[in-house]
C-alpha cells in the first residue's frame, strides 16, 4: 500500500513536470516572435496574413491556444519545419538512433573505467592509489568535454591521421566521439562506486566473509559490488542528464547527426519547432528514467517509501 | 532586542557550532594544518589568473581589437622565432596574449555572477522551505527536483538561441542552472542549525524568524555554501564556455575562453594556438578550482569526502 501511494505520488510529480515544461515551450514560443512573420514571406499583404492568423488559430485568446497546443503535443504533433512543412517529430525521431550509439559507446566506456577505479580506490581508501584516482575523477569531472575533442582531433587526426575527425560513416568515426563523451561519464560513476563501496565495506558481512578466509578480489566482487549496486544504479537520471549535456557539445565538435548536433543546427537555421520537440522529447524521456529509477529503488528498499512519504 | 541580544561575535558563534553534532566550520579554520601540494598549485594558479583578469588592460602587450592583416595566423613567440606576438595572432592578425588575458577577464566575472546568482536563488528558496513548512517547503523542494530531472543545456540553447544572447540573460541562465544544489542543502543546514540552542534561545527571547535566520542562521551556514560554490563554480565557467563555444554565448566584440577555443576550430590545421592556449587556460582554470572545492569540502566534513 505504501508503495502504491509512493508510485502515484511520484507519478503525480512526474506529470506536472513534464506540464511545466510543455509551457515553458508555449510561453517561449510567444516570446520567441510572431510565427506568421517568419512563415510569410516579407511582403505578404496584412489581409493575406489576417487570413493565416485565423485559419491557425493564432487570432484566438492566448489561453485557447495553449489549450489547443497542450492538445497537439498530447496527439504526437509538435508541429512542422518553417523551411520545408517536414514534421518536426519525424525529424528528430530520425537523429535519435544515432544518439542512442553515441550514448550507449559511451555509457559503456564510462562503466568499464569508473567501476573498476571507483572500486580500486574504495578498497585502498586513503593510499596514494585511492588519492590518485579521485584526483583524476576531480579532474576528468571539471575537463571542458570540447576542449579534449578538439585536442583529440588535433592529436589523432591532423598530426597522427589515425582516425576521421567527423562524420558517421564508419565504426571509426564513433571511436573519438565516445571516447570523448565515455571519459566525462567516467569521472562521475567512479566517484559514486567509489563513495558506495566504501558504504558496503564496513558491514558485517564483508568482516564475515574475510574471517571465512575468502580472498579479497572474491570479496569485492561477490559480496562488495552487488550491494554496492542499487546506489550506484540511482545515478542513472544523473547520468541521463549529463549524457545529453555532452552529447550536444561533442556531437557538434564531430559532426556526428544526432539529437545534440540537431539542436544546435536548428537553433543556426531559426527552426524553432525543431528545438522545442527536441526538449519536450528529452524531458519526457529523463522524467521518464527518473521516475522509474525512482519506483524500482523504493520497490528493492522500503525504507525509501516511509522516509519521503 | 537590544539587551536580550546575545553579544558573542560570530567567531564565538561559529566555535559553539563546532561542538554541535552538525558541525560547521569557518573558511580561515580550513587551512589549519597541512596543505597538499596539488592545493599550493591551485590556489597560486587561480591567483595568477585573478590577477590577470583584473590587469587584463594594463597587462595587454597589444590592442585588444588591433588588426594586423599582414601578421595572420602567426605561430607564437615563445616557440621561437622572431614573431614580436607571444602566443601568436589570430585570422585577423589580433594578438593572442591580449584576447586571452580580456577572455580570462569576461569568462570569471561571467561565471562569478552567476554563481552568486545561483547561490543567492537557492539558499533564500532553500532556506524558506526550511522555515516554512507545509505547502510552501513541498512546493519549492518540488522544483528544485523539477530542475534536476530536466536538460538544462537545452533549455538554454533553446532560450540564448531564440530570444537573442546577452551578458545578463547569459548571467541569469548560468545562475538558473545551479540553483537547485544550494536549495538543498541551505534546506538541510538551516534544519540543522534551528535545532542548535543559540537558535532556540533567539526565538525565545522574540526575535522575529527572519532576524534569528539572517542574525544567527545564516552567519553559521555561511561557511559550507561558500565551499559549495567554490564546488559549482567549474560548472558555472563550463556552461559558459561551452555555450559560447557553440556561438551561443558570451557574444563579439567580447571574448570568453570558450568563444575563443571555438573560433579557433576552423584553424586547428594552420594555427592550432588559436584554440589551444585558451583551452589550456580554461583547463587549468577548471582543473584548480575542483581540486580546491573538493579539499575544502573534505576539510570541511571528512564525511562528505569522495560524495
Amino acid at each position: 500500500m505504501a508503495l502504491l501511494m509512493f508510485v502515484i505520488r511520484r507519478m503525480f510529480r512526474a506529470i506536472l513536470t513534464l506540464l511545466l515544461v510543455v509551457t515553458f515551450a508555449f510561453v517561449f514560443l510567444r516570446l520567441a516572435g510572431d510565427p506568421l512573420l517568419v512563415l510569410l514571406p516579407e511582403n505578404t499583404d496584412a489581409a493575406v496574413v489576417e487570413i493565416f492568423r485565423a485559419r491557425w488559430g493564432l487570432d484566438r485568446p492566448l489561453p485557447v491556444q495553449y489549450a489547443y497546443y497542450l492538445l497537439n503535443v498530447l496527439q504526437g504533433d509538435f508541429g512542422q519545419l518553417y523551411s520545408d512543412g517536414r514534421s518536426a517529430l519525424d525529424v528528430v525521431l530520425m537523429a535519435v538512433p544515432k544518439t542512442l550509439q553515441l550514448g550507449g559507446a559511451a555509457l559503456a566506456i564510462a562503466i568499464l573505467i569508473g567501476i573498476p577505479a571507483g572500486t580500486i580506490a574504495a578498497v585502498y581508501r586513503n593510499s596514494i592509489v585511492d588519492r590518485s584516482l579521485m584526483m583524476l575523477a576531480v579532474i576528468g569531472h571539471s575537463m571542458p568535454t570540447f576542449f579534449v575533442a578538439i585536442l583529440a582531433i588535433l592529436l589523432f587526426s591532423l598530426t597522427l591521421r589515425w582516425l576521421p575527425s567527423s562524420g558517421s560513416a564508419t565504426w571509426l568515426h564513433l571511436l573519438m566521439p565516445a571516447m570523448t563523451l565515455g571519459f566525462w561519464l567516467a569521472a562521475s560513476i567512479a566517484r559514486i562506486t567509489r563513495s558506495a563501496v566504501l558504504d558496503v565495506l564496513v558491514r558485517p558481512y564483508m568482516r564475515t566473509a574475510r574471517a571465512k578466509g575468502i580472498p579479497l578480489f572474491r570479496r569485492v566482487v561477490t559480496h562488495a559490488l552487488p550491494n554496492a549496486a542499487i546506489p550506484i544504479v540511482t545515478i542513472v537520471g544523473m547520468i541521463a542528464g549529463h549524457m545529453v549535456a555532452g552529447a550536444v557539445i561533442v556531437e557538434t565538435v564531430f559532426a556526428w547527426p544526432g539529437i545534440g548536433r540537431l539542436t544546435v543546427t536548428s537553433v543556426g537555421a531559426r527552426e524553432l519547432v525543431v528545438v522545442q520537440t527536441i526538449v519536450l522529447l528529452v524531458s519526457a524521456a529523463m522524467v521518464t528514467i527518473n521516475l522509474l529509477v525512482d519506483i524500482s529503488y523504493a520497490a528493492l528498499d522500503p525504507r525509501i517509501r516511509e522516509a519521503r512519504s | 532586542m537590544s539587551v536580550a541580544q546575545p553579544d558573542a561575535t560570530p567567531a564565538v558563534r561559529i566555535g559553539s557550532a563546532l561542538d554541535g553534532e552538525h558541525a560547521v566550520s569557518s573558511l580561515p579554520s580550513l587551512f589549519a594544518g597541512p596543505v597538499p601540494f596539488s592545493i599550493h598549485l591551485s590556489i597560486a594558479f587561480l591567483a595568477a589568473i585573478v590577477l590577470a583578469g583584473v590587469f587584463a588592460p594594463m597587462l595587454a602587450p597589444w590592442g585588444y581589437d588591433a588588426q594586423d592583416l599582414a601578421a595572420r595566423l602567426q605561430g607564437p613567440g615563445i616557440l621561437g622565432g622572431a614573431n614580436k606576438h607571444l602566443l601568436g595572432t589570430d585570422e585577423l592578425g589580433r594578438d593572442i596574449l591580449t584576447r586571452l588575458l580580456f577572455a580570462i577577464r569576461t569568462s570569471l566575472v561571467t561565471a562569478l555572477v552567476g554563481t552568486l546568482i545561483a547561490a543567492l536563488i537557492g539558499t533564500t528558496l532553500g532556506s524558506t522551505a526550511a522555515l516554512r513548512k507545509g505547502i510552501v517547503g513541498e512546493a519549492l523542494m518540488m522544483l528544485a527536483d523539477v530542475q534536476a530531472s530536466i536538460p538544462f543545456l537545452l533549455f538554454a540553447i533553446a532560450v540564448l538561441g531564440f530570444v537573442g544572447s546577452s551578458m545578463p540573460v547569459l548571467m541569469i541562465i548560468i545562475g538558473l542552472n545551479g540553483w537547485d544544489t544550494y536549495a538543498r542543502l541551505a534546506r538541510g543546514l538551516v534544519l540543522a542549525t534551528a535545532e542548535e540552542p543559540y537558535v532556540e534561545a533567539s526565538r525565545l527571547i522574540g526575535a522575529s524568524k527572519l532576524r534569528t535566520f539572517l542574525r544567527d542562521i545564516l552567519p553559521n551556514i555561511l561557511g559550507v555554501l561558500v565551499v559549495q560554490m567554490t564546488l559549482n563554480f567549474p560548472g558555472a565557467i563550463l556552461l559558459e564556455s561551452g555555450l559560447s563555444f557553440l556561438g551561443i554565448g558570451v557574444q563579439p566584440p567580447l571574448t570568453s575562453l570558450g568563444l575563443m577555443v571555438g573560433a579557433g576550430r576552423e584553424y586547428l590545421l594552420y594555427a592550432w594556438w588559436m584554440s589551444v592556449f585558451p583551452g589550456l587556460v580554461l583547463l587549468a582554470t577548471t582543473m584548480s578550482v575542483s581540486l580546491l572545492g573538493d579539499w575544502l569540502r573534505d576539510r570541511l566534513d571528512p564525511r562528505l569526502a569522495g560524495q
